[in-house]
């Protein structure tokens, strides 16, 4: 219940701050999906929304998805249509969305499971940075080169001076300008900014309405339903399934999902 | 770590240190704003005064308190303090510890925006996504200025697109099929403002039911438009000179997600080769069996044109006429109508020197031609069509009527020939095609019936010094082709089995009349040809779970039987083939797969191989085929690899492929001194080889928006012929490799360069023909657009050599919002009068003159919406 009042606070905070401009700052990415296939890469495009002391990270598919779901020519739509502009779009890589307050140096994790949109709160990473001398143009800003730890991966950054914000992709942040472009040395997880903008007219993303439980709890319940899937399927009567274009039964499917979970590249690997 | 590595790791880190005077140094103070506010989360950095980056930083807490520990040797240092809505600030201290406030004043962060462009290049599974915006230029207006720009796409005289050099399988704007293979009046008219991306769908099956279940390996274009409703009109007019030109064209489009429409009228005769808009790209689906419809037997022999812009040597009065619409329904039926009319006439003038090299002797000759075709095409069909991911239906109606007319004069020394053909023909297609799923099984129906009807005049007059006849030459034919299979295809685990049953008919009835050939009697064909092929077939496809692997082999069985009946005459034969197929597919890096296949075919008996009594094909030729029907066995084998990144927008491909061929039947020509040919065919078995290397690779440099590709052809024939009356082994290779390079990265300004050399060798002979253009677009201001274009070429043949060059340039001014624009355009500025073309084969060589267009001006008004 706690949570729930600390995240509606925070929330209003949010929508005081939605007043003002925002830094739209769009990444495309390259993520590994699974550790024992170094083909299965999956790209797309990240957004940062950036207020300068504090910023949302999601998809930039979903983002699109979410202001096309809330503007009211797309209410008025026929469900048959409506489906269609869905499908037109690109889907999603990830379902999470970050929120990072700097000023109380904390962070809102945001991810739905099974249809229920959880999250949970933990504090700013605090990444000692090491700087080198080595410096370059990215997109037209100079650069620096960083390394530093986190959850278990080691990172490169290249961030610029010149934008003093502090923010960078996932939950990373805290060099002393934007992350520009950020790998991790096993080369599974690689970002690159491709845009910054400043806007005040943008559709602004909303934290979305979600229960509030600890990152152990929220861990729990995410192995849970992708270890089980079996246990949370209602009864359709379907035997067999069509699964990227392989027919299997279901135990198979389950079983695939399963192995397939184990298999999963982590970013927090701690 | 042992304290003793660690002293080899580090000690000597400590030695220079202390060596050098570093020293730590620690900076305190407070962060505050004009109005006296504690600053949360400044950041303050410290860099050495030559600026070689910064060596420390720090931020700001809650009270604006900060602390920042520096080791440095340096003597003085740059603190930089800076948040988002403060003014940045500055200052050199000394290098020692010290307290150092700032107050920052508010201000707006000044911000190089970078804009949120879309990548140039992005993969989403099998699709590729180009975006419009960063390949085209501020001149281009139309779908194909842009199209050829985008690295990995080819668009080939004709108008046919390529991807990685193998031609596309379907043609979608906004996922919808409107114009089926005649794409060229979109690519030529769709005007780029309402384009937002082109998109590639790789391994594309257009059949949706079969997606995953039946492989292709070429890939589909799809147009994606910026808005639901898009309308484009393309509207030229223009007058010329020299002699008078003009150029007219209407052509608009309406696109939204239930109803698409294409209308255009055109009409020109100043080289615009508009014909080529409705040329169809697409052949159906390639069914084993099924006998393409060919037409006539009689031709004109046209003269070789030049491999340069039609601008400069085609002489049309060429007129066009389509409309074509699509209504989708809510149930994902599709209705199409598609309707065309062209009305073509073209002159060439010229001369041709031809060569044959026989085994004891060379005949060659020079001839002045004047060649004048009519060509007169109407054509149309209306399509169902349903294609939904569990059902598939098609039924496709099409009907063309085609009648030309030709005549040419072609002139020698001592004799001269004029020819006068005319043709007529119609055909009337329908095409049935349902796939559909019952249970564990997914049937597969189809059914083809063609009626076709040709009729062919022929007349040469030959005078020469001292005789004059008029051979004349009527061909004759009708035709009716069915095909229909039933196809069932079962999965089973990770394999998918497909068993086809099918029948092919072909009826033919063929006559032909030859009359006043000097030293000939009246000769008449006058036969039926039949033939049947049933086959049974059995297809496996593999496609394990180990990523990336794919396995096709095809089984097929058939029964084939053939008749050809002559008063008097019938022959038969029957003949079971088989025809294995085997194709596999790697995909060994997210952005490269490997490719091979093996494939046996026979080549069986057509109705134009056995003909007993004489026909005139063409001024030159008389072939008579009194032999055994034809049987080639032919074996394929190819690999090739294909790469494509587009992250590092890199896109090549690579591939080898070897024919054998075997064949029943040696063609055996005899020349006379004149050039006159006499072919007929003997029952001699021989051998053809085919080798065939090609590979491409084009890279796009994003900051500078450079595009380099290569290319290279390189192919080799080898055959055996027999050549009055002697048999030879002939060997003929080509050789080609070009380089192209664009560069569009300053605002204003549009380069191009592009450079080929075609060389080609046969038994007794070599030449290369060196190509190079240049051409390069300017705005001087932001109404005006200037482009010159600079050609040079050289043909060397043997030991001579000429050198050809060409200057066209264009002004255009667009004034308004409207995208209208006023622009006047200048051809073969240097007015080059001829140009040769080279063409060889392995026992002939022909250097042809073409006469070109003279320099001309013409003045047009577009308008793009």
């Amino acid at each position: 219940m706690n949570f729930l009042f600390l995240l509606l606070s925070w929330l209003y905070g949010w929508s005081q701050s939605g007043k003002q401009d925002v830094y739209i700052i769009t990444y495309s990415f390259e993520l590994q999906q699974f550790e024992s296939d170094p083909g299965s890469i999956r790209r797309g495009e990240a957004v940062l929304f950036s207020y300068g002391d504090s910023s949302i990270f999601m998809d930039r598919a979903q983002y699109v998805l979410d202001s096309i779901g809330s503007s009211p020519a797309f209410r008025s739509l026929e469900r048959s249509e409506r489906s269609r502009v869905i499908l037109s779009k690109a889907r999603p890589v990830f379902g999470y969305s970050i929120y990072k307050n700097y000023d109380n140096e904390s962070i809102i994790y945001q991810e739905s499971v099974n249809g229920t949109s959880f999250s949970y709160s933990e504090s700013l990473p605090n990444i000692s940075w090491e700087i080198f001398k080595d410096t370059a143009t990215i997109s037209k800003y100079r650069c620096q080169r960083a390394i530093g730890k986190f959850a278990g991966r080691t990172y490169e950054a290249w961030y610029s001076n010149e934008i003093p914000i502090r923010d960078g992709p996932y939950k990373l942040g805290g060099l002393p300008g934007l992350i520009f472009r950020l790998q991790d040395n096993e080369g599974k997880i690689k970002y690159e900014l491709t845009g910054i903008e400043l806007s005040r007219t943008a559709h602004k993303p909303e934290l979305k309405r979600s229960l509030g439980i600890s990152k152990k709890e929220f861990q729990k319940r995410k192995d849970h339903y992708y270890m089980n899937r079996a246990e949370y399927r209602s009864n359709t009567g379907t035997r067999r399934i069509l699964a990227q274009g392989k027919e299997e039964s279901l135990d198979e499917f389950y079983e695939g999902i399963k192995q397939e979970y184990l298999d999963w590249v982590l970013i927090e690997k701690e | 770590m042992t304290g003793f590595t660690f002293f080899k790791k580090f000690g000597w880190l400590l030695v220079f240190l202390s060596l050098k005077g570093f020293t730590q140094i620690t900076i305190s103070g407070r962060i505050s704003s004009t109005n006296g506010n504690d600053i949360q989360g400044a950041s303050i950095t410290a860099t050495p005064l030559d600026d070689t980056g910064s060596i420390a930083f720090a931020f700001s807490k809650k009270d604006g308190v900060y602390t920042i520990r520096i080791i440095t040797s340096a003597d003085s240092l740059n603190i930089t303090v800076s948040k988002l809505n403060f003014l940045t600030q500055n200052r050199t201290i000394a290098n020692e510890n010290r307290r150092l406030d700032f107050m920052l004043e508010a201000g707006a962060h000044e911000l190089k925006e970078v804009k949120i462009k879309p990548p140039p290049l992005r993969r989403m599974g099998d699709t590729l996504r180009y975006s419009v915006s960063e390949f085209a230029s501020e001149a281009d207006r139309t779908l194909s200025d842009v199209l050829r720009k985008l690295p990995g796409i080819e668009v080939d005289p004709n108008g046919a697109v390529l991807y990685q050099g193998k031609t596309i399988n379907s043609y979608y704007v906004e996922g919808l099929d409107l114009m089926g293979g005649r794409y060229g009046l979109i690519n030529e008219n769709l005007s780029l403002t309402g384009i937002a991306s082109v998109e590639v769908f790789e391994n594309h099956q257009p059949i949706r039911i079969f997606d995953s279940l039946k492989v292709s390996d070429r890939a589909a274009l799809n147009i994606r438009l910026k808005k639901r409703i898009v309308t484009s009109y393309a509207v030229h007019y223009g007058v010329g000179a020299r002699p008078f030109l003009w150029d007219l064209n209407i052509t608009p489009m309406v696109f939204t997600p239930q109803m698409q429409m294409a209308a255009s009228l055109q009409s020109n005769n100043t080289g615009r080769n508009i014909r080529s808009q409705l040329i169809n790209h697409i052949d159906g689906e390639s069914m084993g069996g099924e006998i393409p419809s060919t037409g006539g037997w009689l031709s004109i022999p046209p003269l070789p044109i030049p491999a340069f812009s039609s601008s400069r040597w085609l002489d049309n009065r060429s007129n066009l006429g389509s409309l074509n619409a699509l209504k989708k329904y809510r149930n994902e039926l599709q209705v199409k109508v598609n309707a065309s009319l062209s009305i073509d006439q073209l002159r060439q003038q010229g001369n041709k020197m031809t060569t044959y090299y026989l085994p004891k002797d060379t005949v060659r000759f020079s001839e002045e031609i004047t060649n004048k075709f009519r060509y007169n095409t109407v054509n149309g069909g209306v399509t169902l069509l349903r294609n939904l991911p569990q059902k598939y239906f098609q039924n496709q109606l099409s009907f063309e009527k085609e009648w030309d007319a030709g005549s040419a004069r072609n002139e020698r020394k001592d004799i001269a020939f004029a020819q006068g053909l005319s043709t007529d023909q119609y055909t009337l297609k329908n095409n049935l095609h349902s796939v559909f799923k019952r249970g564990e099984v997914i049937y597969n129906l189809y059914s083809n019936s063609t009626v076709a009807q040709t009729s062919q005049n022929l007349q040469v007059g030959l005078r020469g010094a001292d005789s004059s006849t008029t051979p004349y030459q009527a061909f004759r034919r009708k035709k009716l082709n069915t095909h229909n299979y039933a196809e069932f295809n079962h999965k089973i685990g990770k394999l998918n089995f497909a068993t086809k049953v099918g029948n092919c008919l072909d009826f033919n009835r063929i006559y032909t009349h030859l009359e006043d050939y000097p030293g000939l009697s009246a000769a008449v064909n006058d036969f039926s040809w039949k033939s049947s092929r049933t086959y049974i077939s059995g297809t496996t496809s593999f496609n394990p779970r180990s990523p990336g692997w794919f396995f096709l082999l095809e089984l097929p069985l058939s029964h084939n039987y053939f008749s050809y009946h002559q008063q008097g005459e019938t022959r038969t034969l029957h003949k079971v083939v088989f025809e294995p197929r085997l194709f596999a597919r790697k995909r060994i890096a997210p952005s490269a797969q490997l490719i091979g296949s093996i494939r046996y075919q026979n080549q069986l008996p057509r109705p134009e191989d056995v003909y007993t009594h004489y026909i005139m094909t063409s001024y030159l030729n008389l072939v008579k085929k009194n032999t055994n029907f034809r049987n080639s066995h032919l074996l394929t084998g190819t690999v090739g690899m294909n790469y494509n990144n587009p992250v590092a927008i890199v896109l090549g491909n690579l591939n080898y492929s070897y024919t054998r061929r075997v064949n029943n039947l040696l063609g055996s020509i005899y020349l006379g001194s004149d050039g006159m040919q006499e072919i007929q065919t003997l029952d001699r078995s021989n051998v053809q080889q085919n080798h065939i290397v090609s590979g491409r690779l084009s890279k796009y440099f994003l900051g500078p928006k450079l595009t380099p590709a290569i290319s290279l052809v390189y192919m080799k024939n080898r055959m055996e012929r027999m050549l009055n009356g002697e048999v030879g082994h002939f060997e003929y290779s080509t050789f080609t490799p070009s380089l192209n390079i664009r560069y569009s990265g300053l605002n204003k300004v549009d380069l191009s360069y592009n450079s080929s050399v075609i060389s080609m060798w046969n038994t007794s002979n070599t030449s290369q023909q060196y190509s190079q253009t240049f051409s390069l677009g300017v705005h001087p201001t932001k109404k005006i657009y200037v482009n010159m274009c600079l050609e040079h070429y050289r043909n060397n043949l043997n030991m001579s050599r000429k050198d050809y060059f060409f200057s066209d340039a264009l002004v255009r001014w667009s004034p308004g919002k409207l995208r209208h624009s006023l622009e006047v355009g200048f051809s073969n500025l240097f007015n080059t009068k001829t140009f040769q073309t080279i063409s060889a084969s392995d026992y002939y060589y022909n250097e042809s003159s073409y006469n070109l267009r003279p320099a001309q001006i013409v003045v047009r008004g577009r308008i793009h919406i």
